[in-house]
């Protein structure tokens, strides 16, 4: 089933509609909220956030899009919860580079040395792009979610390879 | 690294970190009130996002359905004695010709014919559509039952029910007197009426006068019904219709028809969308196998420009344009992506269409040799697969016809069948008569099993 079709469905409170959203989708939500947060910890949660929002917004939505619709909450959900964390932490732990400061990298992350990597080394948007995009999103759809021209998406994406390409080649 | 192999990892890190307890997140929504985040962004136009509307599809093999052609007629006639207060016979101080009872006869077409003591039809319905035919201008009400029977008989020839070319002609006939036994009396003289027309119009044909299973005969008796009843209900419960054992006493025979056919009507609706299910099923994994199948070939292309592009040794100069045709053709594998989602064979042609666009346009005037040989390369290579494709999605929508095809050649068959000229006609009816009364229900199972496999030859 296509998920514009199912959002009727979780309107009415449907749970096997609810199922079909998350499994389709919690990597795609998972990877935009990382790409934001770069803990996974935070991102975990932040996951668990969209999808009860979307249990009680489904009913606003209307036409078609409900993807780009689910990944622009946890895009906003993921941007709130920084800067909420930015007011109450003392030390300047997590800064998002759209306010105009730097991210670092959660030590205890549990990741694969390319996530990682990309976590750590890309910046915004290249860092979305590449989560976004090797979670299964398709160009066209991320350009929507971060509000980028697709050409621009495309050419972000490819140089941010590039830089993965060096940096894990650096490391080995 | 090559640029696939950090893909593959990034997408497995993800796999591994992605959370997957859904059981959590309901607990969640049923405890929880929302959190308020506003949603500001617009969703962008431009068509679909996301996946498009996508028909569920199911696996398997198309199978033609078995053919429910009127290959043995049954005319049911359901002859109901209306008893007289007071008045036994016909005429005054002479016995009644016959004892009350009725007929229980099966199938297609199927009518039921009430007549009196005197053997006067007194009424005729139809127990089925075919038998609305069967029964359509005929005027039998007033009648007497031999007439009534030859007049339906002469319809069943007009109508091909009864044909010379078949060896399947038959008529189940078994009277049943009211207190529940059986009437051999009547049983006889239709038996006998219609083996002079089988004979007078040199057709093959049987008069089935009976059950003679002795099985079904002890589990009728036990429910209160007649064998032919007791037969026709298990017929209904084997299509998967359900009757209380209270009911098969009380159930009428048109009643049991009426269910029957609802019953056929939709098997066959539901076999007919589980067959276009399975078939849009099929189509679909062609196209998703055609998708992948065409990125693999780009992948080949992105693979030449990550490794080999410029000589291997790239300059500063050289990444601007490198990063260029990486976006190019990761364009052009997103429109490979679609071809997983077309709807129809014209759709995937178009997205193929534009996908070649697009390489052309990066082969013009490259000046990479071996890149613009690479992208001929792929361009031959995704027409193949695409012509591939397109036969066999084409073979795929014959199939419909061929089992259409198929009901037509076993209707042939039947009506072609020749036979043999020096059997001598009473003991051929002898001798099917014996095959086909062993259990009227398992004469049909039979038949059933007969045409389908046929239909599978």
């Amino acid at each position: 089933m296509s998920l514009d079709s199912l959002a009727p469905k979780i309107a009415r409170h449907d749970e096997k509609a609810f199922a079909e959203l998350y499994e389709k989708t919690r990597r795609l939500v998972f990877s935009v909220c990382l790409g934001v947060v770069k803990n996974s910890a935070l991102a975990e949660e932040l996951t668990q956030d969209v999808f009860v929002i979307v249990w009680s917004r489904a009913g606003e939505f209307r036409g078609k899009g409900f993807k780009t619709w689910l990944l622009t909450i946890a895009r906003n959900s993921s941007i709130n919860a920084l800067k909420k964390a930015r007011r109450e932490t003392a030390t300047d732990f997590f800064e998002n580079e759209h306010l105009g400061g730097r991210y670092t990298v959660d030590e205890q992350i549990e990741t694969g040395a390319v996530l990682k990597a990309a976590l750590d080394k890309l910046g915004e948007p290249d860092r979305q792009i590449v989560l976004m995009k090797n979670a299964g999103l398709k160009m066209k759809e991320i350009a929507q979610v971060l509000g980028l021209p697709r050409g621009t998406a495309s050419w972000r994406y490819s140089v941010a390879i590039d830089v993965l390409k060096k940096e894990l080649e650096g490391v080995e | 690294m090559k640029r696939s192999e950090i893909e593959r990892q990034l997408k497995n890190d993800l796999a591994a970190s992605a959370p997957s307890d859904f059981a959590s997140v309901l607990a969640r929504c049923e405890r929880e009130k929302p959190v308020s985040v506003l949603v500001t962004e617009p969703v962008l136009a431009g068509g679909n996002v996301g996946e498009t509307a996508h028909d569920h599809r199911h696996g398997g093999k198309l199978r033609a359905l078995a053919v429910s052609f009127a290959a043995i007629l049954f005319i049911v006639l359901s002859l109901v004695w209306i008893f007289r207060s007071g008045s036994v016979g016909g005429v005054k101080g002479k016995p009644a010709p016959f004892s009350n009872g009725y007929f229980v006869l099966d199938i297609n077409p199927s009518v039921e014919l009430s007549y009196d003591k005197n053997g006067k039809i007194t009424e005729a319905a139809a127990l089925n559509d075919d038998g609305e035919v069967l029964l359509y201008g005929t005027e039998l009400v007033g009648k007497a039952y031999t007439q009534a029977t030859g007049i339906l008989f002469e319809r069943c020839l007009e109508l091909g029910y009864f044909s010379a070319a078949r060896e399947d002609n038959a008529i189940l006939a078994s009277a049943t007197s009211n207190d529940g036994g059986r009437d051999e009396k009547m049983t006889e003289q239709i038996k006998t009426l219609f083996s002079e027309k089988f004979s007078a119009y040199k057709l093959r044909g049987v008069v089935i006068t009976g059950v003679s299973n002795p099985e079904l005969e002890t589990e009728a008796q036990k429910h209160g019904v007649d064998a032919q009843k007791y037969a026709l209900i298990q017929s209904y419960l084997a299509l998967g219709g359900a009757l209380a054992e209270s009911e098969y006493a009380s159930i009428t025979i048109r009643e049991l028809y009426a269910k029957i056919s609802e019953k056929e009507a939709a098997i066959k609706e539901a076999e007919k969308l589980a067959l276009e299910a399975q078939k849009l099923v099929l189509q679909g994994e062609l196209l998703e196998g055609l998708s992948e199948a065409v990125e693999d070939v780009l992948d080949g292309l992105t693979e030449y420009i990550d490794r080999d592009f410029g000589g291997g040794a790239f300059r500063p100069a050289d990444e601007h344009k490198k990063h260029y045709y990486e976006s190019k053709i990761e364009e052009i594998a997103e429109y490979a992506e679609e071809i997983g989602d077309a709807r129809t064979a014209e759709d995937c042609g178009r997205i193929v269409e534009k996908i070649f666009r697009s390489l052309d346009g990066l082969q013009k005037g490259e000046p990479d040799q071996t890149f613009r040989i690479l992208i001929e390369s792929a361009k031959i290579s995704i027409q193949t697969l695409f012509v591939s494709f397109e036969e066999v999605n084409k073979a795929l929508n014959n199939k419909k016809a061929t089992a259409e095809e198929i009901e037509a050649a076993r209707k042939d068959k039947f009506d072609r069948d020749v036979f043999e000229e020096d059997e001598d006609w009473e003991d051929w009816q002898e001798k099917h008569e014996e095959d086909f009364s062993s259990s009227w229900y398992d004469y049909k199972n039979r038949w059933q099993q007969a045409r389908e496999r046929d239909l599978d030859d």
